[in-house]
């Protein structure tokens, strides 16, 4: 329990605080075990489906709920500093992007190939660098990125977690590319509600492409690794989007930091 | 199973593996609490949600709780998140038909004193917190239970502080004159 914060004064205060501190908590905690109650089987594979379909939805709308929180809290200690500057109008304007940016340092990562060298009594077998080097998040422990970001998008957040990973990055005008990656471990959906559908072949694997207005998905794998880029331009044409959502998700390579 | 990237993100290696975990064992908890307080597709979305990020800044309070209790707050922060919501759409309703915007429950009776609950059972207690109306059952939990101040309250309420004290105070006051009826 966490410290009281209005804390009582007498002994028989404290008692009264304490019985219906008890009180509520045994409540809950019989709520709890009603909670836990299965339902009619019926009503238990409804729930299942919605939970499931809910999924992506939840996990954006809490991605972005502790996104502003975070913004918020860091413009409250940042715009007094940032007014003493001549440019203050400039910064507060670009304060969401500027405080991103600061968590995400970027390493230099080389892009390597898969190479077969035949000699004479055996083939050499294994990676070898292209020579073409690209910026990674620092963090990201995962061996495949894009090697084709669209210009104007900088580097906003980068999460990554057994299994799983994820990068974000902003360009003008709230564009939003979002990649993730993730192992053949993890479940989820793709929100394609409303959407139009579409099959294509990347790097030989089939992929699905779900376009809406201003917004689209592309989702595929290489052997147990799911890939996903989701390029949001609400004030670009669909074509437009489509074909830079397509030319990063054909751009991702196999790297080595 | 995919995990909110804010708990990813987390900094702190210890608070990311604590809330990973706690989001793994009781993700399906909250659904099914927000399912069986009567919301459906998108609200319960946006309870559970809602209730992550509020989990997410009751860490300290949860790391000192075993699993149970862990289940049980989380359960109860969904059911209060809930409760708002459906009082929200219910102040919605009142406003558009023109009734009272606030669902308060006017006083009635003399004020029973907080004594009854030196002569009352913790049953009798817990009967007559569970008679009271969803707000105040809402309130209570937030008060006593979950222990949270009611600058806290009224920040998740959208109320000013005064408020929130105000109506903690009146919910306690219900508490107290329910217990007394019932032992009448």
């Amino acid at each position: 329990m966490i410290q009281k914060q209005e804390m009582a004064r007498d002994p028989y205060q404290k008692y009264e605080e304490a019985v219906l501190e008890l009180a509520t908590y045994e409540l809950a905690m019989e709520e709890l075990q009603r909670a836990e109650q299965p339902l009619d089987e019926r009503t238990e594979r409804e729930m299942e489906a919605q939970y499931r379909a809910s999924l992506p939805r939840m996990l954006r709308v809490i991605q972005s709920g502790e996104r502003k929180r975070r913004w918020k809290e860091a413009a409250k200690r940042d715009i007094p500093r940032a007014l003493k500057a001549a440019a203050a109008l400039v910064l507060a304007l670009n304060m969401g992007l500027t405080v991103a940016f600061a968590v995400s340092d970027t390493v230099r990562a080389q892009v390597v190939e898969f190479m077969l060298t035949v000699r004479d009594e055996y083939t050499e077998v294994g990676f070898v660098p292209t020579g073409e080097e690209i910026d990674v998040p620092e963090k990201w422990t995962f061996n495949y990125y894009p090697t084709y970001i669209p210009e104007g998008y900088e580097l906003a957040d980068v999460a990554v977690g057994t299994g799983i990973g994820g990068v974000v990055y902003v360009g003008k005008n709230n564009h939003c590319l979002s990649i993730d990656i993730s192992d053949f471990y993890s479940e989820g959906n793709v929100d394609t509600e409303g959407s139009t559908i579409y099959s294509a072949i990347i790097h030989g694997n089939e992929a699905m492409i779900a376009e809406k207005e201003g917004e689209v998905t592309i989702v595929w794998h290489e052997g147990e690794w799911i890939f996903t880029v989701m390029l949001t331009e609400e004030d670009s044409p669909a074509d437009q989007i489509r074909k830079e959502a397509m030319r990063v998700a054909e751009s991702f390579s196999t790297v080595q930091k | 199973m995919w995990i909110p990237v804010v708990i990813l993100q987390m900094e702190d290696v210890e608070s990311k593996g604590f809330m990973e975990a706690l989001y793994r064992r009781n993700h399906r908890l909250m659904y099914r609490v927000a399912w069986r307080s009567g919301l459906r597709s998108s609200d319960a979305e946006d309870a559970v949600s809602q209730s992550c990020l509020n989990l997410i800044r009751a860490i300290p309070t949860l790391r000192q709780m075993g699993e149970r209790e862990q289940a049980g707050y989380i359960a109860a922060t969904v059911r209060n998140v809930a409760r708002n919501l459906h009082r929200e759409q219910r102040n919605r309703r009142e406003m558009a038909d023109g009734e009272r915007a606030l669902g308060e429950v006017p006083d009635e009776g003399a004020a029973v004193d907080a004594e009854i609950l030196r002569r009352c059972t913790l049953d009798e207690v817990k009967r007559g917190i569970s008679m009271l109306s969803e707000d105040d059952q809402m309130i209570m939990t937030m008060r006593f239970y979950q222990n949270r101040s009611s600058k806290d309250i009224a920040r998740e309420l959208g109320i000013s502080d005064g408020a929130a004290r105000s109506r903690i105070s009146r919910a306690v006051k219900r508490a107290f004159q329910k217990i007394k009826e019932n032992e009448e």
